[in-house]
C-alpha cells in the first residue's frame, strides 16, 4: 500500500511538502525567533485571504463584516490564551491607533505565558481526557507539555517523544512524600509516559487515539470489521496496534505500598510482545506484524513503537501535518477544512483541499512551528470576521418594558429561520461562535472577577477548609477543574459541537453555585469590591464591569438602562446582580 | 402561554423563564411537535400506530464495564470455567447465579435475553452502541435512548428533567438538542447540587433572584442570535430555573422513604440510586439510568463479580418488588445490561476478558413477558445457539414498548435521515 488516496496525491502535488523542503528548523523558538526562520519563505496570511476570497466569489458567499476591535481583542485572547483580557488591556487596545495593532497583539500573546498555559490545558484535555486512571500523574504530564509549549519545541519532535516515551511517569518519593531529585532517580522521569499509561490496558484504544489525533485517520473504525466505505481493513488496524504491544508499564517499586504520593510506573519497550493477560481483544494484536498505515513494516529495528513514532512524524508522511493544520484551523475558526476535525478521508473530503495542502506544506517548512501556524491563522481575514448577523436585532430594552411577553410573541420564531447558506458555513463566511470550554470558562471567571484571589485570603480562609487555608490558588483551581470537568465536559473527545453541550447541572452551577455567588459577592480585591471603591459615578462603574466581563464598553442605551437599575436597588446588591447577569450572559459564555 | 402562566403562579411572571421561554417554547406542544420545526419527520409522528405503549417510563440499570454473563444471568452447570452454581428462581425453568438469591424470588417478573450478540469489544464503542443502538460513526452524533425518550414522549416543559442519569455520564442527546440530554446526579438519594437558592453573603432571596433573571433577560435580548447554541442554552437555563422551583424536587431525596424500604434496596450508592429512580419515575421522569460500575473484571473475576452481585441483587430485587407493589411495574420498563459479556475462558489473572459474541440483557415490566429466558448459548456460554438477537432489535423492543416507533425516521440537522433504531425489529416473543 502506498500513499495513494486521491486527497493525498493532491496534497503532495499542491503542497510540495514531501521532498522539496529544506531540513526543518528544529527549535523554531530560538530567542530571536523571527530571525531564526530566515531559511524557507513561509506563507503569509494575505495569501490565504486571496484564496478564500476567490472561493467566496465562486460560491457567491457574502462574508460578514470585519469584527470590531473589541470583539477581535476578546476573541484572540480566548483562542490564544484561553481567557478574556483584563479590562486595562482592553482599554489600552481600544486607545491604540496604530494600523497594525491586531498583528502586534497576536505576536504578543503567542510569546506570552498565557499561550503555554492555554495549550497545556488544551493538549491535556485532548490527550488524557476527563477521567484518568489512578496510575496517571496528570500534574507531571502537564509539566512535560507546558515545557514543550513554552519553549515552542517543534511539533514533530514532541509528538515523536510522546509516542515513544519511556521512563518513570512520576518521580519516586522519599519517606515524607517529597519527590526524589531528578539526578538521583534510578530511571529518568518522563512525564510523557503518562499518555501511554492512560491507555495501558487497551492498546487498541491507544492506537485509535494516536491515529485520530496525529493523522486525522479514524483507523479504529476498522477495529471490529473492515470499513464499509474506506480502504481500511481490520488487518491494518491490527498492524498499527501491534506497534504498541511491545511496551509495558509496571510499578517501579512494587513493594512500597505505604509511601505517600503517587507511585511511579516504569514504561519500557520489550524485545517481544508483552506478557499481558491473554485478553481476547489483545491476542490478535500480539501476533500481527507492526505496520504503519502505508504498510511499512515497523518490526525491523526491534522497537516498533519508536519506529511508529518516527513514521508518524516523518517529513514525507502526508497525514501528519495536514491533521494538525486542520485541527488548529478548526479550533480557531470553529470549523475545519474537514469536519469532524480528526476525520479526513476520501468520503469526507475537506473543502479547499489546495489551501489545506499549502498550509500543511508551510507548516513543515516552518519546522513544525505551532506558533507560526497560529499566527498565520489569526491574521487571516476569515478569522477576523464578525459572527453571523442576526436576522433582526430588537431594540434595546424591549423585553423589560411592560407587556413584554406579548411583544415576545410577535417576534419571528427563531427555530423556523431559514437554515444558513451552506457555503457561508463551510467556507468561513462568518465567525462560528462557540461556547467557552471548561478551562476557558474557569480562567475567564477568575480574570473577570478575581475570585481566586478572594478564595486565597477571603471568606473561606481559616474556616477549616484546608485548600483555602493553604492559600494555594492552583490547588483550588485544580479542585475546581475536576468539578468543572464533570459539570462542563460531557464529551471531551469532541472538540467542538453543533449544539451547546451545556447541561442543567452546569446551568445550576452558574446560576446558583457557591463559587459563582462568591465571585459576584463584593469583597476587597474582587470585581464588585474594586468597582464599588472606584471614584466616579455609576456610569464609570458600569463601564468597568462591562470591560471586565464582556471586554467592551457598554453602549449608551445599555449604560442608561443599568444606571436606572443601579439607582432602583441597594447599590451593592445592584452591582452584584449586574455582575451575576453579565457572567451568565451568552455574550460572556461564548467565544463570538 | 401555558408555561408562563404556570410559572407565574410559582414565582412570578418576570423571571428569565417568562422573559425568554415564550419565544423558545411557543405554545404548549410535545417535544415531538416542537422538534418538527428543525427536524423534519418522515412517517408517523409521536406514538406509533398499533404500538402497545405499555410503558410510560424506563429505568436502565447500567452495569458498567461489561458483566460476565456466565457468572450472572446465564449460569452454566457442569463446566469447569463456570464456578458459580445456578439456582432456581420463582419462575419454573429459569435459573440465575447463586449470588442473586433475592432477584431469584422475583424471577417471575424478569425475561432474560441470553442471545445478545454484537461486534463491539471496546468499552467506549460498546458503551456508545448500548446507549444509542448504533455503532459509532464520527459524522453523526446519535441520540441516546434517554434522548429519544425525552424527545418523543417527554413533557415539553417538565418540572424535573425527562432524562436523569444517576452515577454516570450516560450519553448525550446527540442531534436532538441538549434539552434532551441527561441530568446527571452524582450523589444519589439527595437533592441535587445548587438547586436551593444560595445563602452566600447574606443569601439571595426569591425577589433578588428574580431581579437577577430580569437583568439577564435584558442582556440576552440584546445578544439575540438565531444560533442553535444560544437557543439551546436558553432552554437549559429555563429548565434549570424551573427545576429549582419545583415542588417535585423531593423525588431525588430517599430520606423520605421508610427505613425498611431503604434497607431493602441496600445501603449502597447503587441501591440509593435505584430507590431514587423509582421516586423519580413516580414524579414523571421518563428515563432514569442508574450506574453500577466495576464489571470490567480482567483480574479476579469471581471475587469481584460476586461482590458486585451483592450490591446488584438487593437493589434490583427491591426495585421490581416495589414497582409491583405500587402497581407501577406494568407501566415501567426496566432493563439491566452492560457493554458486552465476558469470555468463557478464564485468563491467568483469574479474570475474564471482553466478549461481545454472546451475552445477556435482562428486561422486566412495561409489558414484557416475565419468568423466562429467551435465546440460548452453548454449554460454555461461548456461542449463541438459539434466536440470536442484535442490539438494534433490543432497542426496537424497548422503544416499541415505550410507544415510540422503532422505524420512525428523523432528518438530522445536516440532512441525513436517521431512524429511531438502526433498522431494529421488536422481539415479539418477549412481549406479553
Amino acid at each position: 500500500m502506498k500513499f495513494a488516496i486521491c486527497l493525498v496525491s493532491t496534497l503532495l502535488i499542491a503542497g510540495g511538502c514531501a521532498s522539496s523542503v529544506p531540513a526543518p528548523v528544529r527549535a523554531p523558538s530560538a530567542p530571536n525567533r523571527t530571525g531564526a526562520l530566515a531559511a524557507p519563505v513561509l506563507m503569509r496570511s494575505a495569501a490565504i485571504d486571496e484564496q478564500i476570497r476567490a472561493a467566496w466569489q465562486e460560491k457567491n458567499v457574502e462574508p460578514s463584516a470585519k469584527v470590531d476591535d473589541a470583539g477581535f481583542f476578546r476573541r484572540v485572547h480566548l483562542d490564544l490564551t484561553g481567557r478574556v483580557p483584563s479590562a486595562a488591556a482592553v482599554e489600552a487596545f481600544l486607545a491604540d491607533s496604530s494600523p497594525d495593532k491586531r498583528a502586534k497583539i497576536i505576536d504578543t500573546l503567542l510569546e506570552g505565558p498565557g499561550y503555554a498555559d492555554h495549550f497545556t490545558n488544551y493538549w491535556d484535555r485532548v490527550l488524557l481526557g476527563r477521567d484518568v486512571r489512578h496510575n496517571v500523574d496528570r500534574t507531571e504530564f502537564r509539566r512535560w507539555l507546558r515545557e514543550r509549549l513554552d519553549k515552542n519545541v517543534a511539533y514533530d519532535v514532541w509528538v515523536r517523544d510522546l509516542v515513544s516515551a519511556t521512563g518513570l511517569n512520576t518521580p519516586p518519593r522519599l519517606a515524607d512524600g517529597s519527590p526524589v531529585p531528578a539526578d538521583k532517580t534510578e530511571r529518568p522521569v518522563n512525564g510523557a509516559t503518562n499518555w501511554y499509561l492512560r491507555y495501558m490496558d487497551s492498546p487498541p484504544d491507544l492506537a485509535g487515539t494516536a491515529s485520530r489525533l496525529f493523522l486525522g485517520v479514524q483507523i479504529q473504525c476498522a477495529q471490529c470489521h473492515d470499513h464499509k466505505t474506506e480502504k481500511w481493513k481490520t488487518s491494518d488496524f491490527q498492524g498499527f496496534t501491534a506497534s504498541f504491544m511491545q511496551t509495558r508499564g509496571q510499578l517501579f517499586y512494587p513493594e512500597d505500598k505505604d509511601k505517600k504520593g503517587p507511585r511511579p510506573f516504569d514504561v519500557e519497550d520489550l524485545d517481544k510482545p508483552r506478557r499481558a493477560a491473554k485478553q481476547m481483544d489483545i491476542a490478535e494484536y500480539k501476533t500481527a506484524i507492526p505496520r504503519a498505515l502505508d504498510g511499512t513494516d515497523l518490526s525491523k529495528g526491534g522497537k516498533p513503537r519508536a519506529a511508529l513514532a518516527t513514521w508518524i512524524t516523518a517529513k514525507d508522511n502526508p497525514w501528519f501535518a495536514r491533521a494538525i493544520v486542520n485541527r488548529m484551523w478548526g479550533n480557531m475558526l470553529g470549523r475545519g477544512f474537514s469536519e469532524p476535525i480528526d476525520d479526513v478521508r476520501e468520503s469526507n473530503p475537506p473543502v479547499m483541499p489546495d489551501l489545506l495542502a499549502k498550509l500543511a506544506g508551510d507548516f513543515v517548512a516552518s519546522g513544525y512551528d505551532l506558533r507560526h501556524l497560529l499566527r498565520l491563522i489569526a491574521n487571516t481575514e476569515a478569522y477576523q470576521l464578525a459572527p453571523r448577523p442576526k436576522a433582526q436585532r430588537p431594540t434595546w430594552g424591549a423585553a423589560v418594558d411592560k407587556g413584554k411577553s406579548k411583544r415576545a410573541e410577535e417576534k419571528p420564531d427563531s427555530s423556523k429561520a431559514e437554515p444558513p447558506h451552506h457555503d457561508d458555513d463551510v467556507l468561513w463566511g462568518y465567525f462560528h461562535m462557540d461556547r467557552l470550554g471548561p478551562d476557558e470558562l474557569l480562567d475567564s471567571l477568575a480574570q473577570a472577577t478575581g475570585f481566586d484571589r478572594v478564595f486565597e485570603k477571603g471568606p473561606r480562609a481559616g474556616r477549616g477548609d484546608p485548600a483555602a487555608d493553604q492559600g494555594n490558588v492552583e490547588q483550588i483551581r485544580a479542585g475546581l477543574r475536576k468539578q468543572f470537568a464533570f459539570l462542563f465536559d460531557v464529551d471531551e473527545e469532541a472538540d467542538h459541537h453543533d449544539e451547546f453541550d451545556g447541561t442543567i447541572a452546569q446551568a445550576l452551577w452558574m446560576i446558583n453555585g457557591n463559587v459563582l455567588n462568591r465571585s459576584v459577592q463584593s469583597a476587597p480585591g474582587n470585581a464588585v469590591g474594586e468597582v464599588m471603591a472606584m471614584p466616579g459615578k455609576d456610569d464609570k462603574k458600569i463601564r468597568a464591569l462591562y470591560m471586565r466581563t464582556l471586554s467592551r464598553p457598554p453602549t449608551g442605551e445599555e449604560s442608561a438602562h443599568w444606571m436606572k437599575f443601579v439607582s432602583a436597588h441597594p447599590m451593592r446588591q445592584a452591582y452584584e446582580d449586574l455582575l451575576w447577569a453579565l457572567l451568565n450572559s451568552s455574550e460572556f459564555l461564548f467565544n463570538h | 402561554m401555558q408555561f408562563s402562566r404556570r410559572q407565574g403562579l410559582v414565582y412570578g411572571a418576570s423571571g428569565l423563564a417568562a422573559l425568554l421561554a415564550s419565544r423558545w417554547f411557543g405554545p404548549p406542544m410535545t417535544h415531538a411537535e416542537t422538534a418538527a420545526a428543525h427536524l423534519k419527520s418522515k412517517g408517523a409522528t409521536g406514538a406509533h400506530p398499533g404500538a402497545s405503549a405499555r410503558a410510560k417510563a424506563c429505568i436502565v440499570l447500567w452495569l458498567n464495564g461489561g458483566p460476565s454473563h456466565i457468572d450472572t444471568f446465564d449460569p452454566k452447570a457442569g463446566v469447569a470455567t463456570a464456578r458459580f452454581k445456578p439456582i432456581k428462581t420463582r419462575a419454573k425453568d429459569l435459573s440465575i447465579s447463586e449470588h442473586l438469591p433475592l432477584l431469584a424470588e422475583q424471577g417471575d417478573k424478569v425475561a432474560i435475553l441470553r442471545s445478545m450478540t454484537s461486534k463491539e469489544g471496546n468499552h467506549e464503542r460498546a458503551r456508545y452502541l448500548m446507549h444509542t443502538g448504533y455503532i459509532p460513526n464520527p459524522t453523526v452524533h446519535h441520540p441516546s435512548l434517554g434522548g429519544w425518550v425525552s424527545h418523543e414522549i417527554g413533557e415539553a416543559s417538565p418540572d424535573l428533567p425527562n432524562f436523569v442519569s444517576i452515577g454516570g455520564p450516560s450519553l448525550g442527546p446527540g442531534f436532538l438538542g441538549l434539552q434532551h440530554g441527561p441530568f446527571i446526579v452524582d450523589d444519589p438519594g439527595k437533592k441535587p447540587a445548587n438547586v436551593a437558592l444560595s445563602n452566600v453573603g447574606g443569601g439571595v432571596d426569591e425577589a433578588r433572584f428574580q431581579r437577577r433573571q430580569e437583568a439577564l433577560g435584558a442582556l440576552e435580548t440584546r445578544f439575540e442570535s438565531d444560533d442553535p447554541q444560544i437557543t439551546g442554552r436558553h432552554a437549559i437555563y429555563d429548565q434549570a430555573i424551573r427545576m429549582m422551583h419545583s415542588p417535585k424536587l423531593g423525588a431525588f431525596e430517599i430520606s423520605q422513604e421508610p427505613a425498611a424500604v431503604q434497607k431493602d434496596y441496600g445501603d449502597t450508592k447503587f441501591g440509593r440510586g435505584c430507590l431514587a429512580a423509582r421516586r423519580l419515575v413516580e414524579s414523571g421522569v421518563k428515563l432514569v439510568e442508574v450506574v453500577l460500575d466495576g464489571w470490567d473484571t480482567h483480574q479476579d473475576n469471581f471475587e469481584r463479580t460476586k461482590k458486585l452481585m451483592s450490591t446488584l441483587d438487593p437493589a434490583f430485587a427491591a426495585l421490581l418488588k416495589d414497582l409491583h407493589a405500587r402497581k407501577m411495574l406494568d407501566s415501567t420498563l426496566v432493563v439491566c445490561m452492560g457493554e458486552f459479556g465476558r469470555t468463557p475462558h478464564i485468563n491467568p489473572k483469574d479474570g475474564r476478558d471482553h466478549y461481545p459474541a454472546a451475552w445477556s440483557a435482562v428486561l422486566a415490566g412495561g409489558g414484557i413477558r416475565g419468568g423466562r429466558a429467551y435465546g440460548k448459548t452453548d454449554a460454555e456460554g461461548a456461542k449463541v445457539v438459539e434466536n440470536p438477537e442484535t442490539v438494534p432489535n433490543l432497542f426496537a423492543t424497548l422503544t416499541s414498548q415505550l410507544g415510540i416507533d422503532p422505524n420512525k425516521m428523523v432528518t438530522s440537522p445536516i440532512g441525513r435521515p436517521i431512524g429511531v433504531t438502526d433498522d431494529g425489529q421488536p422481539i415479539r416473543d418477549l412481549i406479553a
